[in-house]
């Protein structure tokens, strides 16, 4: 108790004072520009919460809350930092113990605030669970942070992933079974005292001077694995554009399935919303179409596939649609029997919207990849890069994205129906188009696209 | 040299900066080729065309007997290409992408392989995004050569190499013509490296080929011819005056640029001049450079 004590009959100190606060600035962020955006930030997300609507409130600035976890993974990487500063000295843990009291001060104002506005208390306790594990685990495996990234996805340390995944464990459980949710707000808590008796004594073996020495995260990405790969793996790579290893799976699964079932399960059962009640398989595939298009444009690697992995522009297309096809039928897939497992829509709705993704990308794919003067894929039908094409491309596409959105939030059977089948004609001929431009497409251009 | 033979036969050639309509060159076994030309002639352009990254406008190539934009997979393997900046998959560790064109050609020379890699100190485990400009470029380069192409083009290899890769390059270049068997086509700027190592020139200008021939055919031809003041010419020197690319003059002497200069130049100047003068005869850089001016 007397640590305790301490933190807050030494608040006036002096000595401390101008060390905290200047610690508690840095906080937010160990460069100028970052000191500014993220106050700024936080100023706006609070005069957000306060005055828009309630369901507004639910649906932007709950996701965006969540982003107290955020620099709360800034904590031991800055105190590593300032460790000439002595800060590893008894006064030293009070001093940062007071810097973490008032930024958790300011940070639980946004939780105060949404349960104000939204009168859902386990809110404010997953917030204030999730703070408290983020400083946990700064301080527990410091060196997991300690690079130039803070990103927890960033780290290579099997506990950064395991911690990740403790947290998603209360925020899956409130979304899957709400019925439990007072049971899950009281273990919340629980394990929130927890945290901050673990907290406690992290800081003070942080203050160890023996802690912090030793190696750096980016020592264990020196191990890599030196085994040849599949050529199946290196074409799916290859068409990805980033290496299949543990980072690269959790880049794809974070993307394509975590984020979107979270947000949807999200607005489902914890903010249920009367106005979005139509939210499900729709939203879900929604929100997966960017992503899943921009992680097939395996085109700018056709250049350092000529001569080597392929020796016709007619292998380099088949290659790549094989890919393309195959990925589109297995997220749909999986997205199909997720969606039904869950109960996160009804049965016709889910295979409505896994019939329309399907035929979606691929006219979205086969209409930008067949007119040239659009680019949608970085490259365009004949390898280039064309900055105007991106422009023209959003212009043409948002008002079918519009329509597409306005047919299916009618939910009128007939009339979906009667959509697919409209985007499912032209594929095939969108596709032989662009199959022939592949054909002739300039290998070179897409070698000097890369460089430019 | 029976054409079937050739590696590679160019005709008409016609793509972007590149017009050669009227003139046909090859590449046989045994060649080391170098091909020069300022900035802009159309060098990568011309090596874009003759293996198939960009289709003609017109004009024919043939690669080994086939189209270059449609070669089967046992002709592609006789090809190694170096682009002039690396080309890379930045995602894989130097290893890993080794690794990766070993799985697409079925030759494999895992020595060679090994010696180069240890000769140039290309650091394997690392990942390609994080390897220098040099090191990528090396690395490129063993891809290319590791499963003994029978034609191996390079465009500017040795730009971003330092001095001792760039000498061990130029060695390894000698050793894989010394069996005369396989040819090399070599863009570059580092004239020195073109001396050493090629045996034909190809030098580009204003988009064609103003010299398909002998290196040292190309060298001989182009001289500076020195003249002393008061000149003194006793006979016409129409033949010689016709191949003066370009003209300096000071107090004392005048120098003039000749291209095309011969046994029958030498004999007219013989004949013709009689105060004292001194044919120069060039390197490959500065005939280069006295030409393109």
């Amino acid at each position: 108790m007397s640590f305790v004590a301490d933190v807050f009959t030494r608040w006036q100190d002096p000595a401390i004072r101008v060390q905290r606060n200047w610690i508690f600035t840095l906080l937010w962020g160990r460069t100028s520009n970052q000191r500014l955006i993220w106050p700024l930030a936080y100023m706006l997300l609070l005069c957000g919460m306060a005055i828009f609507p309630t369901d507004f409130v639910r649906a932007l600035y709950f996701p965006l809350a969540f982003l107290a976890f955020a620099p709360s993974l800034n904590t031991a990487a800055l105190i590593e930092a300032l460790g000439h500063w002595r800060v590893r000295k008894p006064a030293g843990a009070v001093l940062i113990a007071q810097a973490l009291l008032l930024n958790s001060l300011v940070w639980s104002l946004i939780g105060l605030l949404f349960w104000y506005r939204t009168a859902n208390p386990t809110v404010l306790v997953l917030m204030g669970f999730a703070w408290l594990f983020g400083q946990f685990m700064a301080f527990a495996l410091p060196q997991a942070f300690a690079q130039r990234s803070l990103h927890p996805a960033q780290g290579h340390a099997w506990p950064v992933q395991l911690a990740l995944a403790v947290l998603f464990v209360p925020l899956f459980a409130l979304l899957l079974y709400p019925q439990y949710e007072i049971w899950i707000r009281a273990a919340l808590l629980l394990c929130t005292l927890a945290l901050l008796l673990g907290l406690r004594v992290q800081i003070q073996r942080f203050g160890q001077p023996r802690v912090m020495s030793p190696r750096p995260a980016s020592a264990a990405a020196q191990q890599v694995s030196l085994s040849a790969k599949s050529a199946l793996r290196f074409r799916i790579e290859t068409n990805l554009g980033f290496a299949l290893d543990a980072k690269g799976w959790r880049k794809l699964l974070g993307q394509l399935l975590l984020t979107p079932y979270a947000l949807i399960l999200l607005y489902q059962h914890v903010l249920p919303m009367p106005a979005v009640n139509q939210w499900g398989a729709g939203a879900l595939f929604a929100m997966q179409t960017g992503t899943f298009l921009v992680h097939f444009s395996a085109r700018r690697q056709w250049s350092n596939a000529w001569l080597s992995r392929a020796h016709s522009r007619r292998q380099l297309w088949w290659q790549d649609e094989q890919l393309f096809v195959g990925g589109l039928l297995l997220i749909t897939g999986l997205n199909y029997l997720l969606l039904r497992l869950l109960g996160m829509d009804n049965g016709t709705q889910i295979m409505n919207a896994a019939l329309l993704f399907v035929v979606g990308m691929a006219f979205l794919r086969y209409l930008v990849l067949s007119l040239p003067w659009l680019n949608l894929f970085g490259l365009n039908a004949r390898g280039r890069t064309d900055l105007q094409g991106v422009g023209l491309a959003f212009i043409l596409l948002m008002p079918i994205w519009f329509a597409v959105a306005w047919v299916w939030s009618k939910g009128v059977q007939d009339q979906i129906e009667l959509m697919i089948i409209s985007l499912a004609a032209p594929t095939p001929i969108l596709a032989y188009f662009s199959y022939r431009y592949a054909l002739q497409i300039d290998l070179g251009a897409i070698r000097r696209a890369k460089l430019s | 040299m029976h054409v079937s033979d050739s590696f590679l036969v160019a005709r008409d050639v016609e793509l972007g900066a590149v017009q050669c309509k009227g003139q046909s060159f090859t590449i046989e076994p045994g060649q080391v080729i170098g091909l020069v030309g300022k900035n802009g002639a159309g060098k990568t352009t011309l090596l874009d065309g003759l293996l198939g990254y960009t289709f003609l406008a017109s004009g024919e190539v043939k690669v080994f007997g086939h189209p270059p934009t449609a070669m089967p997979k046992e002709v592609c393997s006789q090809i190694g290409f170096v682009a002039q900046v690396d080309d890379l998959m930045p995602w894989l560790t130097g290893k890993e992408m080794l690794a990766a064109a070993k799985l697409f050609h079925t030759h494999w020379n895992k020595e060679l392989v090994e010696r180069l890699v240890n000769n140039w100190r290309v650091p394997l485990s690392q990942q390609i995004s994080e390897m220098s400009v040099g090191e990528r470029q090396k690395l490129a380069l063993i891809a290319a050569m590791a499963h003994e192409p029978k034609l191996l083009v390079l465009d500017e290899p040795a730009a971003s190499l330092d001095p001792v890769a760039r000498r061990a390059l130029i060695e390894e270049i000698i050793a894989i013509v010394a069996d005369g068997e396989r040819s090399v086509l070599l863009s570059s700027h580092i004239f020195s490296d073109i001396e050493r190592v090629a045996s034909h020139l190809w030098l580009l200008e204003n988009g064609r080929l103003s010299f398909d021939g002998e290196l040292d055919e190309l060298k001989e031809s182009i001289v500076r011819l020195h003249l002393t003041h008061p000149l003194k010419i006793a006979d016409s020197l129409a033949l010689t005056t016709s191949r003066v690319v370009r003209t300096e003059v000071s107090a004392e002497r005048e120098t003039w640029i000749i291209r095309g200069w011969n046994d029958e130049l030498a004999a007219e100047c013989a004949a013709a001049i009689t105060s004292p003068y001194h044919v120069e005869s060039l390197g490959l850089e500065d005939a280069f450079v006295e030409i393109s001016q």
